[in-house]
C-alpha cells in the first residue's frame, strides 16, 4: 500500500523544521491553504488527507479501522513512517485532528516534538457533572440525520436500486474538484468517531509542548474547553483569539500565522 | 393626576378663540365633561395656577404659546410651545394638547397623560377630541378631516366598541379595506385605526410618501406610553427621545421601510403592528416596503465571523424573536446544536473556501424549541462596504417530510433486499457502466474475505475482479456479454466452485442500471455429482458381480455342464449371490422409503432393552471364521425399556456390526458395550472393532450416501448402511457418533434418548 498516494500526501516548502498539518472533520488539506504560503521559506510542510477525505484513496477505507480515532492516528503514523520523519516535527491539527495527533504521539512517542492545536476538544459530549463538552448524545444523532440529508447523502441513498442514476457513491468522481469531497458513508463514520470520542484520559497523559489556539466564540470548542485542555496538557500554553467560529486558520489566517510563528521559533 | 381605570368625565381647560371654544364646549359637554374655557391666556393661566389639580386636560391653541412666551419668558430662547408644555404638562403634570394654525403635521404633540386618557380610558373623550381635531384641521387645512359620515369614522366606532381581544385579523383587513375605500383610492389621509391599544392615524399619505401617527399604550403603566409622529423617521428620532416605531421614507420613487426600533420590541402594539403590517401594506398603504423585509423567504446578512448584521422580518416572525435578540448575535444561535456543528464543520469551511454553498438542509430553532427545516443558500458579498455573507433560507417543512418518507421507504426496501439476499447462498453483484459497485450481497463480500461495508469502498468493479483473481490459480475469465456463463474455481478460504453469469438490469424507463453478476456456488452440487458417479460405477460393479456368477452358474446348469455332485454347491452359490443382490436392492429401497416417508410408518413400541439387544445379536449371522460379538455392560439394565421400531432398531445395529466385521478383514474383536449416560439421559450402545479404521479426512463423509471408505472394491457394500442407520436414528429420537483411528479400528456410539 502506497501511503503517499493513499493519503494524498503533499510536501511543500523547504527547511530543517517540519510542519505536519492534519485537517479536521468534514474537510481536506485544502483548509490549510491560507497558512502554508507563510511557512514555505522556513519550513518543510507536509499536508495529507485522511483516508476517506479529500483526494485520498477511498478504496483503502475500512469501516472497522476508521470507526475510532486510533484508525486516523494510524494514518498519521503511517505517513510519518513512509516519509521517515524523525525529528523537528511540529504537528498542526485542527479540531478532531488535535486528538488524533496526540493519540498518534502516545502510540508512537518518537513522532512529534510539539503540537499546535487549533480549535481542539478532547470530548464534544457532556459528561456531567465533571465535564461539559457542549453537546448531548441526541444532538449528535440529529447531526447524523442532517448529514444524511446533505453530503449528497440522500440522493446517494436512493442511488443503487431505486433511482438508477449513478450518484456520488463510492468513487465520487464528480466531486473530486470540490473542496470537501466526502463520501456520505465515510463522513458518517468519521462523524461518529469524532463526536462520540472521549479522549480526556489521553490528553492528560501528554507531556510534550502544546500550543492551544482557541476562539472566544466557538460553539464547538468554547474557551472553557481550551482552559480545560490547558490544565490537562502539562506543558501547554493557551492563546485565545477574540473571534467567532471554529476555523480560525481559514477565517483569520493572519492571527494563526502569527501565533504559529511565535511558537515555532521559540 | 388621577389615573383610575373606570371611564370618568374630565374637567378640561380650553384656551382658544371663541368660535372654537363654543364648538369644544358643545361636543365635550355632550359627553358629560365639564369644560372651562378661556379666549384670554392671562385669565386662563390665572385659573390654572389657582387650582391646577382640578383640570384633567388642558387644550391650548398654538398661537397662545407665543403670547405666553412674551408675557412670562420674554428673554428666554426656548421655543414657545415647549414653554407652554413646561407650564401645563411638565411642571404641573397635567396633560395638555396644543393645536393651532401654525402646527404642521410633523409637530403634533400629545403629552403621555393626555393620550392615555384620550385613547385608553375614555373612548368618548377621544371621540370628542377626535371630532374637535377634525374640525380644527379642516379649518386649518393642515390635515384632512375625517367626515363623521365617512366610512372610516364608522369603522373607527365599530372597533372601539368591540372588546379589544375580539378583533380578528379579518376584522383588521376589513377595516383597512374600508378605510382605503373611504379615502378615494390612493389618498389615504386622515384615517384612524384603533386596535389592541394601538392607533395608527395616517395624516398625510399617498403611494409616494406618508406621515403617520402611531399611538400606543400599555394599560396601567404610563411610563410606557408614547405617541410619536414619524416622518422620514431619523429626524423625528432626535426630537422625540421616546420614539419607538415608525415609517420612514422619502418622496418620489424610493420605497418605504418599517423600522422596528429599540423600545418597541416588548410592546404589544409593536408586535401587533409587525404581525399585521403585511395587511396594512397590502390593503392600506399600497407601497412597497424595504428591499427584503417581507419577501417570502428568510434573509440574513452576517459579517465574516457570522455575526448577524441584518435580518428580515419574515425570519423574526418565524422564529418568534425580536430584532434586538438577533442582530449583533452569532448566526449559530439560530440553530440547534446539531445545526451548529454542521454549520461549523461543513458550511463555514465551504464558505471560506469557495464563497458559497447551495441547497444545504438545516433546521432552525423555532418558538418553544421546535425545529424548522429549511434549505440554505449562502454567498459571500459586500454589505455596507464590509465583506459579508448573504444567507437565504426557504422553509421546507413539506419537502422535508417527503424526503424523510422517501429515505425511510428506501431504508425499508434496502433492509428487505439485504435480508433476502443475505439468506441466499448465491452471490449477487451489480456493477454499473462506470464500474461502480451498486449492490452486493454478503456472499460476494465473503468471496474476497471483506465486510459488506468495505466492499462498497472498493473503487471499482475492476478492483473486485482483481481481488477475486487472487483466490484463483488460473486467470479469471469474466462474463462479458448478457447470458454468458463462466466457471471459477477459488482456492481459499476453502475450495469453492462457482458458475458466474451476467444479466443486465433494465429500469422501467429503459435505462440500464448495470450488469448483475450472479454467482452460483456449485461446490456441493459438484461433490454430490461426483459421489453419485462413483456410486453408479461401484453399484453396477457390485450388482454385476453376483449377477455374473448367478448368470454363469445357471448357464452351466442349463447346459448340463455341472456334475450332479457339484450341483448342490452351485445352486447354493446362486442362492447366496441372489440373496446378496436382494439385500442390496432392499437397502436402496429402504433409503428411499425412509427419506420419503419422513418416519411415518415406523411401528414403535416399548421393548425391554436387554431382551432386544440379545435378540438383535442372535439374529446377526457372524461371518465365517469370525468370533461372535463380545457383549458387555457395566450397568444392570434390567427393566430399561426402549420405545422403538424393533425391525429398524435391529437394522441399525446389524448395519454397524456388519461394517465392523467387514472393515476388519484381518480379524480382531468386535465388541458391543451398553450403558446409560446419565449426563445426557440416554442409553448408549457402543460398537468397536480392531480393523482398518477410517482416515480423518473421510470421517465427515462417513454418513454421506454412497460414500465408501474402501476405494479398492475388495470390501463388498454400496455405501448406504450407515446413511440408512443415521436416517433411522433420526426417527428413533437418537443419533450416531463415529470415531476412528486408522489401522486401529473404529468406534460407533448409537444413542437413544430416554
Amino acid at each position: 500500500m502506497d501511503v503517499i498516494k493513499r493519503n494524498n500526501v503533499c510536501i511543500q516548502g523547504d527547511g530543517d523544521s517540519i510542519l505536519l498539518y492534519a485537517h479536521g472533520f468534514g474537510c481536506s488539506q485544502a483548509m490549510w491553504n491560507r497558512i502554508t504560503p507563510e511557512f514555505n521559506a522556513s519550513h518543510k510542510q507536509i499536508l495529507f488527507d485522511y483516508v476517506g477525505s479529500g483526494q485520498s484513496d477511498l478504496s483503502a477505507f475500512s469501516v472497522n479501522r476508521y470507526s475510532s480515532l486510533e484508525g486516523y492516528a494510524q494514518d498519521v503514523i503511517d505517513i510519518c513512517d513512509a516519509l521517515n520523519l524523525q525529528e523537528n516535527v511540529t504537528f498542526v491539527g485542527h479540531s478532531v485532528s488535535c486528538s488524533i495527533g496526540l493519540i498518534a504521539s502516545l502510540l508512537c512517542p518518537r513522532l512529534f516534538n510539539q503540537f499546535i492545536l487549533i480549535g481542539a476538544s478532547p470530548c464534544f459530549i457532556n459528561v456531567p457533572p465533571d465535564y461539559m463538552g457542549g453537546f448531548e448524545r441526541e444532538d449528535l444523532i440529529d447531526l447524523l440525520a442532517l448529514m444524511d440529508q446533505n453530503y449528497l447523502g440522500w440522493a446517494n441513498y436512493l442511488a443503487p436500486i431505486v433511482a438508477g442514476e449513478p450518484q456520488g457513491g463510492a468513487i465520487s468522481g464528480e466531486l473530486s474538484n470540490s473542496f470537501c469531497s466526502t463520501d456520505p458513508l465515510v463522513a458518517k463514520v468519521f462523524a461518529k468517531a469524532t463526536f462520540f470520542a472521549d479522549n480526556r484520559e489521553e490528553f492528560s497523559r501528554v507531556l510534550k509542548p502544546c500550543l492551544i489556539l482557541q476562539n472566544s466564540h466557538d460553539s464547538l470548542a468554547p474557551v472553557r474547553i481550551g482552559e480545560y485542555m490547558h490544565q490537562q496538557l502539562k506543558n501547554s500554553q493557551l492563546t485565545i483569539f477574540d473571534i467567532a467560529g471554529h476555523c480560525a486558520h481559514m477565517t483569520h489566517p493572519e492571527l494563526v500565522i502569527e501565533a504559529m510563528k511565535n511558537y515555532v521559533t521559540l | 393626576m388621577p389615573m383610575n381605570q373606570s371611564i370618568r368625565c374630565l374637567t378640561i381647560l380650553v384656551i382658544d378663540e371663541s368660535l372654537v371654544i363654543d364648538l369644544v364646549n358643545k361636543s365635550l359637554t355632550y359627553f358629560g365633561h365639564s369644560v372651562v374655557a378661556f379666549n384670554n391666556i392671562n385669565n386662563a393661566l390665572n385659573a390654572f395656577k389657582a387650582n391646577p389639580l382640578i383640570f384633567d386636560v388642558v387644550i391650548v391653541d398654538q398661537k397662545y404659546s407665543e403670547i405666553v412666551k412674551s408675557l412670562f419668558y420674554p428673554n428666554d430662547d426656548l421655543d414657545a410651545r415647549i414653554l407652554l408644555k413646561n407650564i401645563f404638562g411638565v411642571i404641573h403634570e397635567t396633560p395638555f394638547l396644543i393645536w393651532g394654525d401654525t402646527i404642521d403635521s410633523t409637530e403634533l404633540i400629545f403629552s403621555q397623560e393626555t393620550a392615555i386618557y384620550l385613547l385608553n380610558k375614555n373612548y368618548n373623550a377621544l371621540k370628542t377630541i377626535g371630532n374637535w381635531l377634525n374640525i380644527i384641521a379642516q379649518e386649518n387645512h393642515s390635515i384632512s378631516a375625517v367626515d363623521k359620515e365617512n366610512e372610516g369614522e364608522v369603522y373607527q366606532l365599530i372597533y372601539a366598541s368591540k372588546a379589544i381581544e375580539d378583533l380578528s385579523e379579518n376584522d383588521l383587513i376589513s377595516i383597512l379595506t374600508g378605510a382605503r375605500q373611504s379615502n378615494q383610492s390612493t389618498h389615504i389621509t386622515g384615517t384612524l385605526i384603533y386596535h389592541r391599544g394601538f392607533f395608527l392615524q395616517i395624516i398625510e399619505g399617498d403611494k409616494a410618501s406618508i406621515t403617520a401617527l402611531f399611538y400606543s399604550q400599555i394599560a396601567n403603566d404610563r411610563r410606557h406610553y408614547n405617541v410619536t409622529i414619524f416622518h422620514e423617521g431619523y429626524a423625528l428620532k432626535r426630537e422625540f427621545p421616546n420614539w419607538q416605531m415608525g415609517f420612514y421614507g422619502t418622496s418620489g420613487n424610493e420605497s418605504y421601510s418599517l423600522l422596528g426600533l429599540t423600545d418597541f420590541k416588548k410592546h404589544p402594539a409593536g408586535q401587533f403592528f409587525r404581525r399585521y403590517l403585511t395587511q396594512i401594506q397590502k390593503h392600506f398603504l399600497h407601497f412597497e416596503l424595504d428591499d427584503f423585509d417581507y419577501l417570502p423567504c428568510l434573509i440574513l446578512i452576517t459579517d465574516k465571523n457570522g455575526i448577524i448584521l441584518k435580518v428580515n422580518s419574515e425570519l423574526l416572525i418565524l422564529i418568534g424573536k425580536e430584532r434586538d435578540d438577533v442582530e449583533g448575535k452569532s448566526i449559530n444561535e439560530l440553530f440547534p446544536p446539531a445545526g451548529r456543528i454542521f454549520l461549523q464543520t461543513y458550511v463555514w469551511t465551504m464558505l471560506c473556501h469557495q464563497g458559497n454553498v447551495n441547497e444545504i438542509h438545516l433546521k432552525l430553532t423555532g418558538q418553544h424549541n421546535t425545529r424548522i427545516p429549511v434549505i440554505l443558500n449562502c454567498k459571500r458579498g459586500v454589505f455596507e462596504g464590509v465583506e459579508s455573507y448573504f444567507w437565504v433560507f426557504v422553509v421546507s417543512v413539506e419537502r422535508d417530510k417527503f424526503e424523510v418518507e422517501i429515505l425511510e421507504s428506501q431504508r425499508r426496501t434496502e433492509s428487505l433486499l439485504k435480508t433476502i439476499f443475505h439468506i441466499s447462498p448465491n452471490g449477487y453483484l451489480l456493477i454499473d457502466d462506470n464500474q461502480r459497485i451498486l449492490f452486493a450481497n454478503d456472499m460476494i463480500a465473503q468471496l474476497i474475505e471483506c465486510s459488506l461495508e468495505d466492499l462498497y469502498f472498493l473503487s471499482s468493479g475492476d478492483e473486485f475482479w482483481k481481488h477475486l483473481a487472487c483466490y484463483s490459480q488460473k486467470d479469471l475469465s469474466i462474463p462479458q456479454k448478457i447470458g454468458e456463463t463462466r466457471y471459477f474455481e477459488l482456492l481459499k478460504p476453502r475450495l469453492i466452485k462457482l458458475v458466474c453469469s451476467m444479466q443486465s438490469i433494465v429500469l422501467s424507463n429503459g435505462k440500464v442500471l448495470g450488469n448483475l453478476f450472479y454467482f452460483n456456488d456449485i461446490t456441493k452440487e459438484e461433490e454430490s455429482n461426483r459421489i453419485k458417479a462413483e456410486f453408479l460405477t461401484h453399484a453396477s460393479h457390485e450388482l454385476r458381480t453376483p449377477l455374473a456368477s448367478i448368470h454363469g452358474y445357471s448357464e452351466l446348469l442349463e447346459h448340463g455342464m455341472i456334475s450332479i455332485e457339484s450341483q448342490p454347491s452351485v445352486v447354493h452359490i446362486i442362492y447366496e449371490q441372489s440373496t446378496w443382490l436382494i439385500a442390496m436392492v432392499d437397502e436402496l429401497l429402504d433409503l428411499h422409503r425412509i427419506e420419503t416417508r419422513s418416519g411415518h410408518g415406523f411401528e414403535k413400541n416399548n421393548y425391554f432393552f436387554n431382551e432386544l439387544i440379545h435378540e438383535t445379536l442372535a439374529e446377526f449371522s457372524v461371518p465365517k471364521e469370525r468370533q461372535a460379538v463380545i457383549l458387555s455392560t457395566f450397568q444392570d439394565l434390567t427393566g430399561i425399556e426402549l420405545y422403538v421400531d424393533k425391525i429398524k432398531f435391529k437394522q441399525v445395529i446389524h448395519a454397524i456390526i456388519d461394517n465392523a466385521y467387514k472393515y476388519s478383514p484381518n480379524g480382531g474383536n468386535v465388541s458391543l458395550y451398553t450403558r446409560i449416560n446419565t449426563a445426557s439421559n440416554a442409553l448408549e450402545i457402543e460398537i468397536t472393532d480392531e480393523g482398518l479404521g477410517v482416515a480423518e479426512s473421510d470421517i465427515p463423509l462417513i454418513f454421506e450416501r454412497f460414500f465408501r471408505v474402501d476405494k479398492s472394491g475388495n470390501i463388498p457394500g454400496i455405501g448406504l448402511g450407515l446413511t440408512i442407520a443415521k436416517e433411522i436414528m433420526f426417527f428413533l429420537n437418537g443419533e450416531i457418533d463415529f470415531n476412528s483411528i486408522p489401522n486401529q479400528g473404529s468406534r460407533v456410539v448409537v444413542r437413544f434418548y430416554l
